[in-house]
């Protein structure tokens, strides 16, 4: 693939046509989303980082890409932004028209075009920038405005789009799983737990009215079948009353990738979904272990009232949070001696600094784990894994070393210099990434779910 | 030349106080009528109106964040933010009539313009922020340097501000108060009034929506 930001690609040259001419479309594009009716989801956080920023550099002290790179000039998060703000500023303000290049204006070209369309990919949106910036503006939506634009104008990177959100409207699921094959990995997934654990399970799917409905990652079903099966072991060990769904009742699905790259696309995923949990009316949905999709979920309580205009007729939780709060109920017994290795925990960037959750998964760990290690910096300052954005499943051309080589090399030493032989994460997307950075760093290392090592902490009598 | 002086000292003002409150105005009901948009906050925050004060005095006034994430801007941007401060409180000094507003203007355009110098400075001087700088970065320091230097040079503090502001609201303005160089000053300081709301400076006021609109949340 041509050359057209740096030395990665993760849009294919089929999705970009760096040979296309397309600014004029682009710059009408922008022209929309500049419109406070029409993009009145992100309206004034776009519109202020645009206007405010007075480029004091603390967000790329912050930026993992930008440090882990040598610092290289075009992974500073205002690097990114000024693409976008010399565009604006030439077309959309009058200063800009007047004074051009002295108002940071500049007269924009295809080559800056396909350029920016990479640049916007090379950036999780982990929003570390924003949590340290004086200003409290954020590089990081900025990048994902100018996605937006790029979808407006149809580019965006076929994992996420074509094998994403479209497939997960069309099929219920981004994995394509249909209702029968399903069914056939929850049979695999009951004989697994029984075999290994010697315990009966129930697995119920699609039953209406349930106190808990919860709704996984369809990646987990495939990749991180542990954390479903300790998810499984868990609602029965509780004797839950508690269902799954299949695509045959909608969306089975709990991603929504459309928050990485398009609101009408987080919007359509969130109409599925919506759709799907008013079908099956449960007192609870309970967001199985995945980052993004909690975060979805928070903005869907919006979203919500806008489309039905009522609040949510369901309570909206996670897995970890009730899991902590059996555990600390007692309905949940458990034997810290079980996970004996020292485990440590990685914030993913989606449930910490973007949904406020910390505490639940590290008490617990703390309870099903005996050699618990904090990773430094952790919590809201925790490093992104370089699996967020949907990264953890774009692998085109070199993309992987570019993953690996910037976020990766950070979170690998951070994990080393914890001694721990396990990290446990609640993120589908980290642990995609987890898996690829044991693996290029040769780790001694495994990941883990935190249902996983709870189910494995379980005491039966 | 008197001409100039007398548009600068009498008729300049009108316009500047429009300009700057028309510009301001826009800029808050731009901001304030936007649409609710998505929770977009940052977590942990501050979650009750207390907390959110107390967090807000404590960045305006030590200029927190840059200590803990951007050590090698945070002591010349604490100057310059300092030094704007007490300009102002000078204004509201001189408008009492207290002696020692005088010191007060000297402290405040002092500390101005050895902030604005040395931002200048690490900013050219630093690799990182040379290559994300621009010319408007620069611009809007030298602007402050000028505008302060200009203040010290002047000896523009000695002014009664209270009179003369008394003779612009009876639309007979004062112009015989200002030598030839407190005119230039105060060009200077219309001009800066003029740019301030059209420019990122006026992130003064923008950062209340930054922090309670978008990172925070709403408070309690």
């Amino acid at each position: 693939m041509m050359k057209v930001f740096d030395e990665y690609r993760a849009l294919s040259d089929d999705t970009l046509k760096p040979d296309q001419p397309k600014a004029k479309r682009f710059i009408e594009a922008m022209r929309k989303f500049l419109d406070k009716k029409e993009n009145w989801t992100f309206w004034l956080p776009y519109i202020l980082t645009l206007e405010l920023c007075v480029k004091c550099g603390t967000c790329g002290e912050a930026c993992p890409v930008y440090t882990a790179s040598g610092r290289k000039e075009i992974y500073h998060p205002v690097y990114r932004s000024e693409m976008l703000r010399r565009i604006w500023k030439r077309y959309f303000t009058l200063s800009g028209k007047i004074f051009r290049g002295l108002a940071g204006a500049k007269d924009v070209t295809e080559d800056d075009i396909n350029a920016l369309a990479e640049a916007v990919w090379r950036c999780t949106v982990c929003r570390r920038c924003a949590m340290v910036c004086p200003l409290a503006i954020d590089n990081g939506l900025i990048t994902r405005e100018i996605r937006k634009i790029f979808d407006a104008i149809g580019i965006a990177p076929d994992e996420l789009k074509e094998n994403g959100t479209r497939a997960q409207i069309q099929y219920g699921n981004a994995t394509k799983t249909p209702t029968e094959a399903f069914k056939d990995t929850l049979e695999f997934i009951k004989e697994d737990i029984e075999d290994m654990k010697g315990v009966s399970v129930e697995i119920p799917v699609d039953k209406k009215g349930v106190d808990y409905l919860v709704i996984n990652n369809a990646g987990d079903y495939i990749a991180f079948m542990e954390t479903v099966m300790g998810i499984v072991e868990i609602m029965n060990y509780v004797n839950a009353d508690w269902t799954l769904n299949t695509p045959d009742t909608g969306v089975n699905d709990v991603v929504n990738y459309g928050l990485f790259y398009s609101d009408a696309e987080l919007v359509a995923v969130a109409k599925a979904q919506l759709e799907t949990i008013r079908k099956l009316k449960p007192k609870v949905v309970v967001i199985g272990e995945c980052g993004h999709a909690y975060d979805s979920f928070i903005l869907y309580k919006k979203l919500y009232k806008e489309m039905y205009g009522e609040e949510m007729p369901f309570k909206l939780t996670h897995i970890v949070a009730l899991i902590d709060r059996w555990i600390r109920e007692g309905k949940l017994k458990v034997d810290k001696n079980k996970n004996p290795e020292p485990v440590t925990f990685h914030d993913s960037c989606k449930w910490g600094r973007c949904a406020g959750v910390y505490e639940e998964p590290r008490r617990v760990l703390k309870a099903v784990c005996k050699d618990f290690r904090e990773m430094y910096p952790n919590r809201e300052m925790n490093y992104c894994c370089g699996g967020g954005s949907g990264f953890a499943i774009m692998f085109k051309d070199e993309f992987l070393k570019f993953r690996m080589e910037t976020y990766g090399r950070i979170k690998a030493e951070q994990i080393k210099a914890t001694g721990a032989s396990v990290v446990a994460t609640m993120c589908a997307n980290c642990k995609g990434q987890f898996r690829e950075i044991i693996k290029y760093f040769n780790l001694p290392v495994r990941y883990a779910g935190v249902s996983e090592l709870v189910a494995n902490a379980l005491v039966y009598k | 030349m008197v001409e100039f002086e007398y548009f600068v000292a009498g008729v300049l003002p009108y316009l500047t106080v429009t300009v700057f409150a028309l510009g301001l105005f826009y800029k808050l009901i731009r901001w304030q009528t936007s649409p609710e948009h998505l929770p977009w906050e940052l977590y942990p925050y501050p979650e009750t109106f207390g907390e959110q004060i107390k967090e807000l005095l404590k960045e305006v006034t030590t200029l927190h964040s840059l200590i803990k994430n951007n050590r090698r801007v945070w002591i010349q941007s604490l100057l310059l933010h300092w030094g704007l401060y007490i300009l102002g409180l000078w204004i509201i000094l001189n408008l009492i009539g207290l002696g020692v507003a005088y010191y007060v203007g000297l402290i405040g355009a002092t500390l101005t313009l050895v902030g604005s110098i040395t931002l200048f400075l690490v900013r050219i001087s630093n690799t990182e922020l040379r290559r994300i700088s621009a010319f408007v970065e620069y611009f809007n320091l030298t602007f402050l340097m000028a505008l302060s230097g200009s203040a010290l040079y002047s000896n523009f503090f000695r002014i009664d501000l209270k009179t003369y502001l008394l003779s612009l609201i009876a639309f007979k303005p004062n112009v015989t108060m200002f030598t030839t160089e407190d005119i230039l000053t105060l060009l200077l300081v219309q001009l800066f009034l003029i740019y301030l709301p059209l420019s990122r400076l006026v992130h003064f006021v923008g950062k209340y929506f930054t922090y309670h609109k978008v990172k925070w949340g709403e408070a309690e």
